[in-house]
C-alpha cells in the first residue's frame, strides 16, 4: 500500500468514524421497534424472583401484543453500577426494580419519570397500596413509582432449639426489653444460649469462651435488621423528616445501640461480632443452617433461604418490644419508570401493570416477596402455610409502628461510614456515642 | 550434622513449598467440594467437610435450567476470537514498534504503554458511550472490539521478546531477499512461539475472567457470557442460590484448566528463556 492511499485510507475511516459520533449511527441495539412492535426493557436483581415476573410479563404480553418485555438480571451487586452506567448513556432499561437507597439520588438527577400524569390520565386508583409505601416513593408532590412488594424485620427461629427451652412462638414474639436488666428478652435468650459444660449465662460458671449456642444472631451492614429496629422500640428516630438530616446520636438511639451492644458483650446471649461482622461474615441463615444461634433477627426477604437450609424447622416471630413499644423497619421496593425512556406510554402500561391486582396476585404465589397491595398478605400468608411456617408475624408489623428506610441523598456515604463505625461497636473497639456521633456527622455533611 | 541441618533445611523449605500450594490450591478445591454438596448440607456444613453424600444435581440444574450451556457457548466464542486478534495484531504492532524506522517510534510506544497505567473504570463509561454511539450495545462486537486490536501489556510483551532475537538474523533474511513480512512470519514468529503462547494464554484467561465490562455491555442472555450469568445468581443480602452459583464456578473453571494443559510446556519455556536472559 502507498503511502498516499493510507493517508485516503486513514481520513476515510476517521471521517467514518466521526460521522457516527455526530449522527449517532446505527440504532442503539436497545428500543428495537419493528412493525409498530415495541420491545422494553425491564431490569431486576432478584433471580429467585425471576420465573414469577416471566409468568406475570406473558400475560401482560398477551393482553398488549404490540409491546414484548425483555428482563435483564444482574445481581444487586452489579445492578446498580450497571444502571449508572447506562444511565451516563442514556441507554437505562425502560422499567427497572428501585430502591429506597438510591432513590433519592434519582430522582435528584431526574433520571426517573414522574407518573403523577399517567394516573390522573388513567384514573388509576392508588388507595389499593398503603399509604405508608406509596408515599415513600413521592417527592415534591410527584410519584416516581408503584409499590412492587414490601418487607419488614422479625425474629426468625429454630423450632427444636425453641421447644427445648421450653418456649412457644406466641411467648417468643411477647418479650419485651429495657436498658436496665435486658427485660423478659434477654432471659429468655439466656435460656435458649448453652455452654460446652450445659451452663446458661445467667448460672455460675458459664463460660463465654466456649458456647456451643446462642440465643440470638444478629448482623447488618446498615442496620436494618438489628439497631434500627431497637432503635425504634426505644423511641429513636433516625432522621428527623424524611429527606431531613440523620439524628441517630440522640440519646434514645444511643441506648438502643448501647443495648444491642450489651447483647453480645454484657449478657453473651448474641453470637460475636467476630462470626457475624458485614460483610466477610457468615450471613444470617448460614448462622441458623449450622445451627450456632437458635434466633435471629432477619427481613421476610429471606424467607427461601431458611426453606432451602431448614425445611420447616423454623417459625417467625414478632420482634420484641422495647421501653417505647414495638417496631420494626418497613421498606419496600417499587417499579420506576426511566425518564429517558424511547416508549414511555408502553413502558408506562408495563409499571401499571406490575402495580396491578393481577400481576401482584401471580408474583405472590412464589412466596419470595410480600405484595405491594396490603389486601393479597393473606395470599402471601397461604403460600406459606402450605409449606408449614406461618409467616404472619411479618405483617403484624407492617401494621403496627414502623419507621420507613431512611430517604437521604447521603445514602452512599452513610452504608460506608455506618458499616466500618459499626462493626467496632459490635466488636467492642469503640463506644455506641462515639460511632453515633461520627456516622451522623459525616453523614449529615453529604447531604446534598 | 551437616547432613541433619540439610534435612532441616529441606524440611522446612517443602513445609513452606506445600503451605504455599495448599493456599493457592485450597480455593479450588473447596469450590468443587461445594458444588458437590446438597443445597441443604452446602450451609450447614464446613466449607472443607467432604460433601457426603456428593451429588451432581447442582451441575444439572446449572445446565439446563439457567441457561449456563449457552453462556459457556459465548464466552468461548467471546474469548477464542479476542485471543486471536490480539496475537495477530500485538504481533504486528510489536514489530513495527521493535524493529521499524520512523520518526516518533519510542514516544508513540512509551504512549500507548501509559494507558496501562489508566484503570479500567475511568475508561468505562467514555468507551460505552463510543459503543453506544456505534449501535454496538448488546452486540458480540461491541464484546470484542475494545480488546481484539491488542492492549498495551501484549504489545510490550511480545516487542520486548523481538528486541532480545538478533539483528543479524534479519540482516542474512535481507540478504536472501527477504521482505519484511517474510521476515516477521518466517523469522521473529516461528522464534517468539513461547511469547505468543503466554499472551494467548493470558488473553484468554483474562477474557474469560472478565465481569465488568460483558456486564456494562450485554443486556441479553443472547450475548450474556459466563461471568455474568454466575453474579447474576447472587441476590442482594444472601444468595438463595448457592450451590448454583458454586456449580456454576466450577463449571466455568474446566475450559480454563484444559487451556492451561494445552499451554503450559510453552509458558514454562518461556519463563526459562527470560531467566536466561
Amino acid at each position: 500500500m502507498s503511502a498516499s492511499s493510507r493517508r485516503v485510507l486513514a481520513a476515510t475511516a476517521t471521517s467514518a468514524l466521526l460521522l457516527c459520533l455526530t449522527t449517532a449511527c446505527g440504532s442503539s441495539g436497545s428500543d428495537t421497534s419493528s412493525g409498530g412492535t415495541v420491545t422494553l426493557r425491564y431490569a431486576i436483581w432478584d433471580a429467585v424472583q425471576e420465573p414469577a415476573l416471566q409468568k406475570s410479563v406473558a400475560v401482560f404480553e398477551k393482553q398488549h401484543p404490540k409491546i414484548k418485555v425483555k428482563i435483564e438480571l444482574n445481581a444487586w451487586a452489579q445492578y446498580w453500577s450497571k444502571l449508572q452506567t447506562q444511565m451516563a448513556g442514556r441507554t437505562a432499561p425502560d422499567v427497572f426494580w428501585d430502591h429506597v437507597a438510591y432513590f433519592p439520588q434519582f430522582s435528584q438527577q431526574n433520571v426517573l419519570a414522574d407518573l403523577t400524569p399517567y394516573i390522573k390520565a388513567d384514573k388509576l386508583d392508588t388507595s389499593i397500596y398503603d399509604p405508608k409505601l406509596l408515599t415513600g416513593w413521592q417527592q415534591d408532590g410527584k410519584q416516581y413509582g408503584l409499590p412492587k412488594d414490601w418487607d419488614t424485620i422479625a425474629q426468625v427461629y429454630n423450632k427444636t432449639m425453641l421447644e427445648k427451652a421450653g418456649l412457644t412462638q406466641d411467648e417468643l414474639g411477647g418479650l419485651s426489653w429495657n436498658t436496665t436488666d435486658g427485660g423478659s428478652f434477654v432471659k429468655a435468650l439466656q435460656k435458649l444460649t448453652v455452654d460446652d459444660n450445659g451452663k446458661h449465662p445467667n448460672e455460675p460458671g458459664f463460660d463465654s469462651k466456649h458456647v456451643k449456642q446462642y440465643g440470638l444472631a444478629l448482623g447488618s451492614a446498615n442496620g436494618q435488621t438489628d439497631w434500627w429496629d431497637a432503635a425504634v422500640q426505644n423511641g429513636c428516630k433516625l432522621q428527623d423528616k424524611a429527606w431531613g438530616k440523620w439524628t441517630i446520636n440522640q440519646p434514645s438511639c444511643v441506648k438502643a445501640i448501647q443495648f444491642v451492644q450489651d447483647l453480645r458483650l454484657k449478657y453473651h446471649v448474641a453470637v460475636p461480632a467476630s462470626v457475624t461482622n458485614t460483610p466477610n461474615g457468615a450471613s444470617l441463615p448460614q448462622v441458623m443452617a449450622r445451627k450456632q444461634a437458635a434466633v435471629v433477627w432477619d427481613g421476610s426477604w429471606d424467607l427461601n433461604a431458611y426453606q432451602s437450609s431448614m425445611k420447616g424447622n423454623f417459625g417467625v416471630a414478632e420482634l420484641p418490644s422495647g421501653p417505647a413499644g414495638k417496631g420494626t423497619v418497613y421498606n419496600g421496593l417499587s417499579n420506576a419508570l426511566y425518564a429517558g425512556s424511547k416508549h414511555p406510554k408502553e413502558a408506562w402500561e408495563l409499571v401499571k401493570w406490575l402495580g396491578s391486582q393481577e400481576s401482584q396476585k401471580i408474583i405472590v404465589s412464589q412466596g419470595s416477596v410480600w405484595p405491594g397491595i396490603p389486601t393479597l398478605n393473606k395470599d402471601y400468608v397461604a403460600v406459606w402455610q402450605k409449606r408449614g411456617v406461618d409467616v404472619s408475624a411479618f405483617s403484624k408489623e407492617a401494621e403496627g409502628t414502623t419507621v420507613g428506610y431512611p430517604l437521604t441523598t447521603s445514602s452512599a456515604t452513610y452504608n460506608v461510614k455506618v458499616q466500618d463505625a459499626f462493626n467496632q461497636v459490635w466488636l467492642g473497639q469503640q463506644s455506641p456515642k462515639a460511632a453515633a456521633d461520627s456516622v451522623n456527622e459525616e453523614s449529615n455533611a453529604a447531604i446534598k | 550434622m551437616s547432613s541433619l541441618s540439610t534435612a532441616v533445611r529441606r524440611t522446612t523449605l517443602y513445609g513452606i513449598l506445600a503451605a504455599g500450594a495448599l493456599l493457592s490450591v485450597a480455593p479450588y478445591l473447596l469450590t468443587l467440594n461445594g458444588a458437590l454438596k446438597r443445597p441443604a448440607d452446602l450451609l450447614s456444613t464446613d466449607a472443607w467437610i467432604p460433601a457426603h453424600p456428593a451429588t451432581f444435581a447442582n451441575f444439572t440444574a446449572v445446565w439446563n435450567q439457567y441457561g449456563m450451556s449457552s453462556f459457556l457457548l459465548h464466552t468461548l466464542s467471546v474469548a477464542v476470537l479476542v485471543t486471536i486478534g490480539q496475537v495477530v495484531f500485538s504481533a504486528l504492532a510489536a514489530y513495527a514498534l521493535a524493529r521499524m524506522e520512523f520518526p516518533g517510534r519510542d514516544w508513540l510506544f512509551w504512549g500507548y504503554l501509559a494507558t496501562m497505567m489508566v484503570p479500567q473504570m475511568i475508561t468505562l463509561v467514555p468507551l460505552f458511550l463510543m459503543m453506544r454511539e456505534l449501535g454496538l450495545v448488546d452486540t458480540y462486537a461491541g464484546l470484542i472490539l475494545p480488546t481484539l486490536f491488542g492492549t498495551p501489556y501484549g504489545v510490550f510483551l511480545v516487542r520486548q521478546h523481538f528486541r532480545t532475537i538478533p539483528h543479524d538474523l534479519e540482516a542474512a533474511a535481507r540478504i536472501d531477499g527477504a521482505n519484511t513480512w517474510t521476515i516477521l512470519v518466517r523469522i521473529m514468529l516461528p522464534l517468539s512461539r513461547p511469547i505468543l503462547a503466554t499472551l494467548a494464554i493470558i488473553t484468554f484467561v483474562n477474557t474469560w475472567n472478565n465481569l465488568i465490562w460483558p456486564l456494562i455491555i450485554t443486556n441479553s442472555d443472547r450475548t450474556r457470557v459466563i461471568t455474568v450469568g454466575i453474579s447474576a445468581l447472587q441476590g442482594e443480602h444472601v444468595s438463595d442460590l448457592p450451590h448454583i452459583v458454586l456449580a456454576g464456578a466450577a463449571l466455568a473453571l474446566l475450559p480454563l484448566i484444559a487451556v492451561f494443559l494445552l499451554f503450559q510446556r510453552h509458558i514454562v519455556r518461556s519463563i526459562a528463556l527470560t531467566g536466561l536472559k
